[in-house]
């Protein structure tokens, strides 16, 4: 089983230095994974939670204020701010720029700009959760196999058991 | 574990800035959630809220209970910079500003509204170990200014022998009462308009008295009642945000001397309005003294009126032995700082163009005008010795006459054209009929 151990470790760390090589996550989830302690063993998992539970809602009311007759633009810009402030909190850098993008579009009111926005925003909300759930599912499997999850610096370090 | 005074104890025993109470408002709930992690990871004391108003209910229900806020700038329910602005007025606590948008105009108005700092998102764990710097930095300045405020109150204390003084500078716990001098860092951070200067909290910056401000000043005495007025009450009657409690007081001292030195000057002048009846004949006494209320009535008004300066009536009368009476509305003096007076006689040339058009023939207006020169000059004994009594310099004196005469000179000729023009007027309607 140790060597189980291993190999999954190696897998996760693998998983998640690809997750910052492609600019999915940035250093902010490191900090995330920083602050989770003995007393908080699951932070980050709470944080991402909120995050996603947040975020579903914000693109929610975005596609309904799109999809209006006359487009508040004030109210879709405000909503996309929160977005931006929302995945910058977990580092989910991709989500952070297709808002960037979006707001230019909201700022010209440019409806047709802004819809194509709001598709690749969820495209990459939708990416950054499967993979955070992907990620998350590895660690409970090393944690439960009787390992330590990695949290320092963007390229994890596997912890080896000692033998 | 809260303490009611903001002293530099805190709850725990490990000192300063151990346990530093952190109130962080933040609509987001995630960056909230990472907020309380990162805050507690520093050994703060952390309350968490996710409203504006909410933020405002804990401060005001538990005053003296938080030493720095951290606030989000985009809220749902209140504008970041309203409530930045609400606390740091209303509690003096240090207040710091977090957004997703760094831009420098963003932070330009954090500052403006009073932000001691001014964190972009994301932020890292030692920006936020730093915070406790902010509330230090402002028990230094506090310290430091009543330290120099100490020497001056004394003095003014005996002056003045108010009792404005004495509440707030030597009970730095309580926050009741909101003391001038914690307002100083802000109002210099108003005032100054160099926002990149960190030494300018300790410069005193003036407040200008402009008309506005000093007409609502005015208009806040008159609301609460000359004798019961104090700076705290003028303050919040007054409105305005950025004034403190210090402005108002050395503004309300200066006042009171302004009014007494007034009521000084009008007892003066009905006395001497008294003395000067006898001169004039019994009709104008008669009409004088009910003029005299007058005077009083304009000593009010002045107080509440736009000018500073005082506004006397002097009524003069003047009675042609033709029966042709000039009757004139008074002349206003105003006492000006500087020795020039304005006199104005503009009612009084009026009179005599009414009575240039009534006559027929210009011969008989110039008989009338002699007798008005004459009352002219009646007018003009009568300023001097007036001033002369009022005033007590002779240097004015010397200017005075020479001005009137100047004036007086300027009218004789303007008379005298308009016979030339009457004159040809005449000869004109002769030529087409």
């Amino acid at each position: 089983m140790d060597v189980g151990l291993m190999q999954m470790q190696r897998r996760l760390a693998e998983y998640t230095s690809a997750l910052f090589k492609e600019g999915i996550l940035d250093s902010q989830y490191v900090q995330l994974q920083e602050l989770q302690d003995e007393s908080n063993p699951d932070f980050v998992v709470e944080v991402v939670s909120l995050f996603f539970t947040d975020s579903e809602k914000l693109l929610n009311d975005l596609s309904r204020d799109l999809a209006q007759q006359n487009v508040d633009f004030k109210r879709v810009d405000a909503h996309v701010h929160q977005l931006k402030g929302s995945s910058s909190s977990i580092g989910a850098e991709r989500v952070k720029n297709a808002c960037i993008v979006f707001r230019n579009f909201c700022q010209e009111k440019n409806i047709p700009g802004c819809l194509r926005c709001l598709q690749q925003i969820k495209q990459e909300f939708l990416l950054v959760k499967s993979k955070l759930e992907t990620l998350f599912k590895l660690e409970q499997q090393v944690v439960a196999a009787g390992g330590s999850i990695p949290t320092s610096g963007s390229l994890p370090t596997v912890q080896q058991p000692i033998l | 574990m809260m303490e009611s005074s903001k002293g530099f104890s805190s709850p725990r025993s490990n000192g300063f800035p151990t346990g530093l109470r952190v109130l962080a408002v933040d609509d987001d709930s995630t960056w909230l959630k990472i907020l309380e992690k990162m805050l507690k990871k520093c050994s703060y004391e952390v309350t968490t809220c996710g409203l504006a108003r909410d933020a405002l209910k804990l401060l005001r229900e538990r005053k003296g209970g938080y030493d720095i806020v951290i606030s989000d700038v985009n809220m749902p329910d209140m504008d970041g910079f309203k409530l930045l602005e609400l606390v740091s007025l209303e509690m003096d606590l240090p207040v710091i500003m977090m957004s997703v948008d760094g831009e420098t105009s963003r932070v330009k108005k954090g500052v403006q509204h009073g932000a001691c700092d001014y964190l972009p998102k994301p932020m890292r764990m030692k920006e936020l170990r730093n915070i406790w710097q902010h509330v230090f930095r402002k028990r230094v300045h506090e310290i430091r200014d009543i330290e120099s405020h100490e020497g001056l109150e004394d003095l003014q204390v005996t002056k003045s022998g108010y009792d404005w003084l004495d509440d707030g500078h030597f009970y730095r716990g309580e926050d009741t009462s909101t003391p001038g001098k914690k307002r100083k860092d802000l109002e210099n951070k108003h005032d100054e308009k160099d926002l990149t200067d960190p030494s300018s909290s300790t410069k005193k910056a003036r407040v200008v008295w402009s008309v506005d401000l000093h007409q609502k000043f005015v208009r806040a005495v008159n609301q609460i009642g000359y004798d019961e007025v104090g700076p705290e009450k003028i303050l919040d009657l007054m409105n305005v945000p950025w004034l403190t409690r210090e402005n108002v007081a050395s503004h309300l001292q200066k006042y009171r001397l302004y009014l007494s030195r007034l009521q000084k000057e009008n007892d003066l002048r009905i006395s001497y309005g008294g003395m000067k009846h006898s001169d004039l004949n019994p009709q104008d006494a008669a009409r004088a003294s009910s003029h005299q209320n007058s005077i009083n009535f304009q000593q009010n008004d002045a107080t509440t009126g736009n000018s500073k300066f005082a506004g006397n009536n002097l009524l003069i009368q003047n009675l042609d032995s033709r029966g042709n009476e000039f009757h004139t509305r008074g002349t206003i003096i105003t006492e000006t700082s500087g020795p020039g007076i304005s006199l104005s006689l503009s009612t009084l040339e009026q009179e005599m163009d009414f009575t240039a058009f009534d006559s027929i023939t210009p011969r008989s207006y110039s008989r009338r005008e002699i007798p008005g020169i004459q009352n002219l000059r009646r007018i003009i004994n009568h300023i001097n010795g007036f001033r002369s009594i009022t005033m007590g310099s002779n240097v004015q004196d010397q200017n005075l006459p020479r001005i009137i005469e100047l004036l007086l000179a300027i009218i004789r000729w303007l008379t005298l054209f308009f016979q030339l023009f009457l004159f040809l007027a005449f000869f004109l309607s002769l030529f087409f009929f």
